[in-house]
């Protein structure tokens, strides 16, 4: 074939460009550490790419979300672990004070009385700034009591429930209306009447039927404990559940961000071995270029 | 009957002709580096002899013709990969810039807007009271809103990008065209006396060349050495010394329409008839591609608008609202949340009932699980399995675009290479030439230098 210096002068220019156009790409990987560094460079990859990003970071919102159960499920179990230490605290007044003591009983009343309080205020204890038992109604206080020591409670069933996972939801709050009044549960007893029954007892001037009123409070005190002990036992579950979620959520994650780097990331040493390949490449073809430009026919012409 | 005089015509012949011949060298090493030069020779032959005895008697040398050495196939085979090569070099280039709008590989493109919106209804979910979370749901909606607005926006600017280029190929073509109705006639008025028009057909072709990578043309050579070039099935461009104009109309999209305009200044619609060359690219890019991308986005924005608004509007507020939507406008370039929400993020709907207020969250839940329902393609992807799959489309398309120029370029150079290997100027060769006719020269002065030697012998004799 016949070759003209156009050809050549064309070719050196063509095969120098195509090098820097892959020197370039090699460049980008090797400075970027990824394979993919647009949606052309692997399509397929590119879209796997994107949910794997996507999945982690729903992963990191679902693991924010158990933090904050996490949390709500604590203050309660700390809430509830006190109502019940407290109301043991009430039944043993109630089982001394059943067996006759009558010269401390006003005292018994006083200290039941300051429990009765207590619980009050540990069933409105507040997470942040919700009230954890008053089920939706979480801005308003849900117990409160009037001068005779009757309790009302003026919130509501609703549930409050967290996202754990695609479609998945576990309900963090126990229900204060159930737990304290035993609304709506099978023998269910209601601490705050049953507390202000022994504060009557305790007060009443006819000591004789005080007693009765004593001792017949004490079955209930053991039940209202049963009661808490219970909604703690369900508050535990879903704590576990949370954690074992969160475990299970900090594993999968790790294994997306594997998938994630094994798909998008660039294998570097590869690349690296590339890059100086392409560079001898490119020195050679630049000395190459240097050679066959440089002499013609008229250099040689006397 | 030859004598001592006829001996020195043939060698002022041969002095003429040689020097011709460096004359076409010189023009060649001049053009070595010349877009479209065909190298030329000169071809001699020997003058008409005359008979005597003992024989016929030569009278000499003669430049016969000037020829430009060419393939004519080759021509129009360069031309036909051109216009393919031209139509995917202008897709290629204008969906190059389509990916970067969708570049998602550094993480903050749509992709990262939708998960951060979907996030920010669960965060609000787990504080259905807290303003904080309120407000950061609002500014990640209208990050997504105008990540939405901003990449439609973007697109459609290449969409009139492609449309500004195509009526600036339009104003190339038609000087173009009236250039090579010139040549026609400077062409045929040369070579009606035999001669060949050498320059002026390789600036011909030259021109058809760059026509070609502009727009498809078919083209034919009459017996007059003149071109006729159709363009958009059988519109004439060219005809002998005439060329006809190609504009452009605004249609009903505001984009640009290609028209012929016949002699009298009617004008026929070929934009649907051109099938390749840069215009087709742009045209494609401009009709097909880019409204197909736009119409995505707004399906994808429009779905996400309706989802979020319906149940939106079912829930309360923390102010005991009902019935608000979240989003305002039903598509890509007009998303945007409702002014309601705006000024007072009160009216985020996080609760189910009235009753629920303020604890409940269950809307709130129920609006972040959208993100995982399989609401798009008719019941078969989420939200973003749609989004990423038209990002995975775009990735094909460049990739597509990319390979067939790779490969249409490739061809283009190595038909170039092989005209060159014919056409082109080896100066190693012309070098030998000089150096052959200057020889030839140097022989043909040195016979006049003999023959004056024996003419001068002869008058001293006598």
């Amino acid at each position: 074939m016949r070759v003209t210096n156009k050809q050549m002068t064309d070719f050196i220019i063509n095969n120098l460009s195509k090098q820097n156009e892959a020197l370039q790409r090699l460049q980008i990987i090797v400075s970027s550490g990824k394979r993919i560094n647009k949606p052309s460079d692997d399509p397929i990859g590119m879209a796997k790419v994107l949910d794997y990003r996507k999945t982690i970071s729903s992963v990191d919102q679902y693991r924010r979300n158990i933090v904050q159960g996490k949390t709500w499920l604590n203050v309660t179990e700390t809430a509830l672990g006190e109502i019940q230490a407290l109301l043991n605290q009430a039944k043993n007044i109630a089982v001394d004070q059943s067996s006759g003591e009558l010269d401390t009983r006003s005292e018994a009343a006083e200290e039941v009385k300051h429990i009765y309080d207590q619980v009050l205020q540990l069933a409105n204890t507040k997470s942040g700034n919700s009230y954890l038992f008053a089920g939706h109604d979480t801005q308003t206080a849900p117990f409160s009591r009037d001068s005779s020591y009757n309790a009302t409670y003026s919130g509501d069933s609703g549930d409050i429930q967290i996202i754990v996972g695609e479609n998945v939801k576990v309900t963090i709050n126990a229900d204060g209306n159930e737990s304290f009044t035993g609304s709506g549960l099978t023998n269910g007893v209601s601490i705050f009447d049953t507390l202000r029954d022994l504060i009557i007892g305790l007060e009443n001037s006819d000591t004789q039927a005080g007693t009765t009123q004593i001792s017949n409070q004490i079955a209930s005190l053991q039940d209202g404990a049963d009661q808490i002990q219970n909604a703690r036992a369900g508050r535990a579950a879903a704590f576990t559940r949370l954690d074992t979620t969160d475990n299970q959520l900090a594993k999968f994650k790790l294994n997306v961000e594997n998938m994630l780097s094994g798909t998008e990331g660039a294998d570097i040493e590869k690349a690296i071995v590339e890059l100086n390949a392409q560079q001898t490449a490119y020195q050679t073809s630049l000395a190459t270029a240097a050679r066959i430009l440089q002499p013609s026919l008229i250099q040689f012409l006397g | 009957m030859p004598d001592i005089y006829g001996i020195l015509d043939v060698a002022r012949r041969a002095l003429l002709t040689q020097q011709r011949a460096i004359d076409v060298t010189g023009q060649n090493i001049a053009n070595v580096n010349t877009p479209g030069y065909s190298r030329q020779t000169v071809n001699m032959e020997t003058c008409e002899p005359i008979s005597f005895l003992p024989g016929q008697i030569g009278t000499g040398v003669r430049a016969a013709e000037i020829r430009r050495i060419y393939d004519r196939f080759l021509g129009t085979q360069i031309n036909t990969e051109n216009q393919n090569s031209g139509r995917w070099e202008a897709q290629k280039s204008s969906l190059e810039r389509v990916e970067i709008i969708f570049d998602e590989s550094s993480g903050y493109g749509l992709n990262q807007a939708m998960s951060e919106f979907w996030n920010a209804w669960q965060d609000l979910a787990n504080n259905p009271t807290g303003h904080t979370e309120r407000v950061t749901l609002l500014s990640k909606s209208e990050t997504m809103a105008d990540t939405f607005n901003k990449t439609y926006s973007d697109l459609q600017q290449i969409q009139k990008d492609s449309d500004s280029n195509i009526t600036g190929a339009i104003d190339e073509i038609n000087p173009i065209a009236q250039q090579i109705a010139d040549l026609n006639q400077k062409i045929s008025e040369v070579e009606v006396n035999g001669e060949h028009a050498n320059d002026y057909r390789d600036k011909r072709d030259l021109l058809l060349k760059q026509l070609s990578s502009l727009i498809d043309i078919s083209s034919f050579e009459d017996d007059d050495g003149k071109v006729t070039v159709l363009v958009g099935k059988g519109k004439a461009l060219v005809e002998n010394n005439s060329s006809w104009n190609l504009s452009t109309q605004t249609n009903a999209s505001g984009l640009h329409d290609i028209v012929w305009e016949d002699s009298d200044g009617n004008t026929v619609d070929i934009t649907s008839d051109i099938s390749a060359g840069k215009i087709k690219g742009w045209l494609e890019v401009r009709d097909t591609t880019v409204p197909d991308y736009l119409s995505r986005l707004d399906t994808l924005a429009g779905a996400i608008i309706s989802q979020v608004n319906t149940l939106h509007s079912s829930g309360y507020g923390l102010d005991g609202s009902t019935g608000n939507d979240f989003f305002s406008g039903s598509s890509a370039s007009d998303i945007a949340v409702d002014s309601n929400i705006v000024s007072d993020v009160n009216t985020i709907a996080a609760a189910g009932s009235s009753g629920g207020v303020p604890g409940d969250n269950s809307n709130a839940i129920a609006i972040a699980d959208l993100q995982n329902q399989l609401l798009m393609s008719s019941n078969t992807a989420t939200f973003d399995d749609y989004y990423n799959s038209l990002v995975s489309d775009v990735g094909v398309a460049v990739q597509e675009a990319t390979t067939t120029f790779d490969h249409q370029s490739l061809m283009v150079t190595q038909l170039d290479n092989y005209r060159q290997s014919v056409s082109g100027v080896n100066l190693d060769e012309e070098m030998v030439n000089l150096i052959k006719y200057q020889h030839a020269y140097e022989a043909a002065a040195k016979l006049i230098s003999t023959l004056d030697n024996m003419m001068n012998y002869l008058m001293d004799t006598i």
